[in-house]
């Protein structure tokens, strides 16, 4: 479904051009960048219980800021990160082969049937999946019993309140949110591309490599955005499993908003876990940029003045 | 003749997609450096012949040979053949010129020779200007050269076209009808080409393969398959014609509007006293405004409706039962006016029978047609 | 036409010798595809079968599995005298909804594409409204009514954010697509950092804008439904508006517009061409964005954790805060209850697409966010 693309058809009689968004823009302002505008805004205050809103404002500081960067507090970022891209990198390795198999290689009655079976565990509830964990993971779990029968362990084990556990429940949580955008970006690619580079002699492999890939590589990109981005702020998964040693920065922030009722400081953290996911995705695109650029130089042919003339 | 580079050869190929046979006991041979249309209304199974030509489809039955060689399942890129797609299928991501070595990177050809011949093929097809642009920013008719570049940039021994001129307008179609048959010609590469386009074929073939309900109606080169139609379809596909329902005389037809066909060369394939059919082309349908005096080949009615055609004029006459189209050339040509008498004849050489098996299928189109 | 057999061929010693049935190659690499696709699916279900499973444990915990099933726990949740009437009422007058069209037509002749689509979600919807506001039987249904209270606040909030999603998003999405301007890509960038942004983010900084900035709207209850609700109609209609603005932008984008054109030379004001044309058009979109939109507010939990009242927590709120003890089986009873409301809506989404010509794939890519 590629989007035509229409020219702008000025017309006499239009209305302006925005007042159908009109709602929409009001409401975004009023209760989206207005409200995270506040929280940018709170981060450089300091705490104050006394007041409704427990943030003084009178002198701004960066203090938050140094505090967000002290040993306890970056510890948990760094781990939240490490989760969060083990994950996104797990997701992709285990859901780009579903996602290829739905897009290539299954008839078109099996595939409505199979795209279901992946849709629903993804749209039902996400805590109630993510509380479900706690049976196979729990002490004396099923997972513990089924190892123990196998002989793979020797006794009970626990991964509740680890992270490992909130390793594997988020790799489960965000696997069909990694599936479906992988298999549109494949879906679209149009049968006759493969056929013609099969036709042109590349087989199965250089086929993936130079025709598909690169042809799904923006759907991929989007899957990613779709998985790591929501996978640093979760603070759900953490909290129904991880306990305090599987602790993450969302929960974190959590604490800060709820318990401690220290807003400039929970703001602090929630702003740098955005710079710091901007900054990764960031790295990300110069990584693809660069290695785009290498695949390119390999691929150019320069064609010799003489020929050419 | 098989067993020379170029030489394709199908035998008794039949493929099915669930319960719909698309191919019917297909046979066919391909002459090396032969320009080879398969011509055919939609859905009669060219393009899926071409398919396992490439090697996208297998037969389900049946064999086929390439350069002599039997292909049953030989995978597309181990094929000694290329494609062009009908909607060229260019890679999005790649430049022109990435487009048309991405074949002989495949096969490891070194550098130095890519970069030569791209520009070579690349000038071939007067593309050399645009060696640098994506595909997107490209017309139809430049894609269109550089799809055949790309594919005959790789020397195969056989070059599959599947329609590939479908989607360009009238006068760009002409154009490349040309160059492509020079370039064949040149080359001396065998080129199997699909096309739903009579006039299309008729101008590039050496040979044209009429299929229909995926089988092979006739194989015969241009001259033939016009002035001796194997069937009532492809007299009725190739060119035009008039039809006439009725019972075979032994020596022409009896039609069921009481018009008499006799013919100087009667066909034996249908039997005396049998439903047959009578055809005779527009451009051998003379027209006099007095009774020739004949009680055969003739027919009575009057003008319906003049067009002009440049160099042509055509006539609908309208007669008992149906419409009959008139083609004469403008000079010497009658004046007439629509509601003008006249009787319509030719001669018994133009006359030709068929069995009445296709009567539905030829008779079921409106008389009035667009050239 | 030629023979068979041409000089010098050896048909005889060919593979696959004339007339005989080709052998199909297998396809070793789709094997294994299918094989890892199965295993893949088994993950995504496992928990999901466990949730049921231990929502008939008879021991006291939903984490330990007792060994013996028992639906005493349902029997907590639920007070069978009370709750089979509600779902039967629920189904009658959903199923109404669903046969009342067809009906219509065929009586009067008089055919509105757009209600037929509508009609069962929004028949679905004014059953639970009539079973949960206007009879004593709703709060009857539950025996345990801390967990009832969350269920039907989740049920309120969903609705009501998702009415106010439908309708921004229906009107933003038309505007991207056939109004486009300098306004376009700032909005356009608005909506993915909503679909993107931490959920957190949006969360704190929607409670302490809310607190500080209550507008007597969020810190006080109005017509019986406590302030917790509005907050969470606001907080869980910016994720699902969005969702909906990008369905319906692409519904349109896939249709030209010279659809809306052509009502207008044929002399429809703007006003009839965008009743006439446009709503039918994105009549699907607006049905899946709805549906979606409503699933993904039912199981809402960071947003709700933050910004919800005392008196508005919802099931997932309820939750949480069951964590801190041992979560008792019942919990699971209820998540089933969502899963199959979820499932129907999910099935129903699939059902209005397919019937306006959309592939699985399509299907597929819509419920991907567009």
């Amino acid at each position: 479904m590629t989007a035509s693309v229409v020219p702008p058809k000025r017309g006499r009689l239009r209305a302006p051009k925005f007042l159908l968004a009109g709602p929409s823009i009001i409401w975004y302002v009023l209760f989206f960048v207005a409200p995270i505008a506040f929280i940018v805004y709170y981060s450089f205050g300091a705490k104050d219980s006394t007041k409704l809103v427990p943030v003084n404002m009178s002198s701004l500081s960066f203090s938050n800021y140094h505090e967000a960067f002290s040993a306890t507090f970056f510890t948990t970022f760094k781990a939240t990160i490490k989760v969060a891209l083990t994950a996104t990198l797990l997701t992709v390795v285990i859901g780009f082969p579903v996602a290829y198999f739905l897009a290539f290689k299954v008839q078109e009655k099996w595939r409505a049937i199979l795209l279901a079976l992946v849709i629903v565990p993804s749209f039902t509830s996400f805590l109630i999946r993510t509380v479900a964990w706690r049976i196979p993971l729990a002490q004396n779990g099923t997972l513990s019993k089924w190892l123990q029968d196998w002989g793979v362990i020797g006794g009970p084990i626990s991964l509740l309140e680890t992270r490992t556990a909130v390793q594997i429940a988020i790799v489960y949580n965000y696997l069909g949110f990694m599936i479906l955008p992988l298999f549109v970006a494949l879906d679209r690619i149009e049968p006759v591309l493969r056929e013609a580079s099969k036709d042109l002699g590349a087989g199965r492999f250089a086929t993936f490599m130079r025709v598909t890939l690169p042809l799904a590589g923006p759907g991929i990109a989007a899957g990613v955005l779709l998985t790591f981005i929501p996978m640093c702020g979760d603070y759900v998964t953490a909290t129904v499993l991880g306990g305090a040693k599987g602790n993450m920065i969302g929960a974190l922030i959590d604490s800060e908003f709820k318990g401690a009722q220290n807003w400039p400081l929970g703001a602090a953290i929630a702003v740098m876990m955005i710079l710091a996911v901007l900054l990764l995705l960031g790295i990300g695109a110069a990584l693809i940029g660069v290695v785009r650029y290498v695949l390119r130089r390999r691929r150019r042919v320069t064609l010799d003045a003489g020929a050419t003339a | 003749m098989s067993g020379v580079r170029g030489s394709v050869e199908l035998v008794d190929v039949t493929k099915r997609f669930g319960s719909m046979v698309a191919v019917d006991r297909l046979n066919l041979e391909v002459h090396p450096g032969e320009f080879l249309s398969l011509l055919g209304p939609s859905g009669c199974g060219k393009t899926t012949t071409l398919r396992m030509l490439a090697g996208f489809d297998q037969p389900d039955e049946g064999y086929i040979k390439i350069s002599g060689e039997f292909v049953q399942g030989v995978p597309p890129y181990k094929r000694d053949v290329n494609t062009v797609f009908q909607h060229y299928a260019l890679f999005p991501h790649m430049s022109v010129s990435e487009n048309v070595a991405y074949g002989m990177r495949q096969k490891r050809v070194p550098k130095s020779e890519i970069a030569g011949r791209v520009a070579e093929a690349l000038d071939m097809v007067k593309m050399s200007k645009l060696a640098d642009r994506r595909p997107k920013q490209m017309s139809g008719g430049q894609q269109q050269r550089v799809a055949v570049a790309r594919a005959l940039v790789n020397r195969p021994s056989v070059l599959l076209l599947d329609e590939p001129l479908g989607a360009l307008d009238r006068k760009l179609r002409e154009e490349m009808q040309i160059e492509l048959k020079l370039l064949q010609s040149q080359l001396g590469i065998t080129f199997v080409f699909v096309t739903h386009d009579q006039e299309e074929a008729m101008g590039m073939s050496d040979r044209i393969a009429i299929m229909l309900d995926g089988h092979v109606e006739q194989l015969a080169d241009s001259e033939s398959v016009y002035e001796r139609p194997a069937s009532a379809f492809v007299a009725g596909f190739i060119g035009r014609n008039n039809f006439w329902k009725g019972t075979s005389t032994g020596h022409g037809v009896q039609a069921s509007d009481g018009t008499v066909f006799v013919s100087s060369s009667p066909e034996e394939r249908v039997a005396q006293g049998q439903p047959a059919l009578a055809a005779i082309r527009p451009e051998c349908i003379h027209l006099s405004a007095t009774d020739p005096g004949s009680t055969t080949n003739v027919i009575p009615g009057t003008i319906a409706g003049v067009s002009h055609y440049g160099d042509v004029l055509q006539y609908v006459v309208r007669t008992a039962e149906r419409d009959v189209i008139s083609l004469l050339p403008r000079q010497g040509a009658l004046r007439l006016a629509p509601g003008d008498q006249v009787w319509c004849h030719w001669e018994a050489s133009e006359v030709y029978q068929f069995s009445a098996d296709q009567a539905d299928l030829v008779m079921a189109e409106p008389a009035l047609e667009h050239i | 036409m030629t023979a068979a057999t041409i000089p010098g061929t050896i048909p005889v010693t060919t593979p696959s010798a004339t007339g005989g049935r080709n052998r199909k190659k297998r396809d070793g690499l789709r094997i294994v595809l299918a094989v890892w696709c199965v295993i893949v699916l088994i993950f995504l279900f496992v928990p999901i079968g466990l949730v049921v499973l231990h929502s008939f444990n008879r021991g006291g915990s939903f984490s330990i599995w007792s060994g013996h099933t028992s639906t005493k726990w349902w029997g907590t949740l639920f007070k069978a005298s009370e709750a089979w009437p509600a779902l039967i009422e629920i189904i009658i007058i959903t199923g109404i909804g669903t046969v009342l069209p067809p009906i219509i037509r065929k009586v009067t002749g008089w055919h509105r594409r757009i209600f037929e689509l509508w009609f069962p979600p929004i028949a679905f919807l004014v059953a639970l409204v009539i079973v949960a506001t206007s009879t004593d039987m709703y709060r009857n249904v539950f025996r345990d009514k801390n967990l009832g209270d969350a269920l039907r606040n989740s049920f309120l909030a969903a609705i009501g954010a998702t009415l106010v999603a439908v309708a921004l998003g229906g009107l933003s999405g038309v505007a991207l697509a056939r109004r486009p301007g300098f306004w376009t890509k700032p909005f356009i960038l608005t909506v993915f950092l909503i679909l993107v942004t931490p959920e957190i983010m949006d969360a704190i900084a929607l409670a302490g804008w809310m607190q500080r900035f209550g507008f007597g709207v969020f810190n006080s209850s109005h017509g019986g439904i406590d302030a917790g609700i509005f907050r969470l109609w606001v907080g869980e209609s910016l994720y699902a508006s969005a969702v909906v603005t990008l369905i319906v932008r692409a519904r349109l984008a896939g249709i030209d517009e010279t659809l809306e054109e052509a009502a207008s030379d044929l002399g429809a004001p703007p006003g009839r061409a965008f009743r006439q044309i446009t709503l039918p058009l994105i009549s699907s979109a607006l049905v899946a964005g709805g549906l979606l939109s409503f699933t993904i507010c039912l199981d809402n939990t960071i947003i709700a954790e933050q910004v919800a009242t005392a008196g508005s927590s919802t099931f997932p709120t309820y939750v949480i805060s069951q964590l801190r003890s041992t979560v008792k089986p019942f919990v699971g009873a209820a998540a089933v209850v969502l899963f199959i409301v979820t499932i129907g809506a999910l099935a129903f989404v699939a059902t209005v697409l397919k019937r306006s010509g959309d592939s699985s794939s399509q299907i597929a890519a819509t419920l991907g966010g567009g």
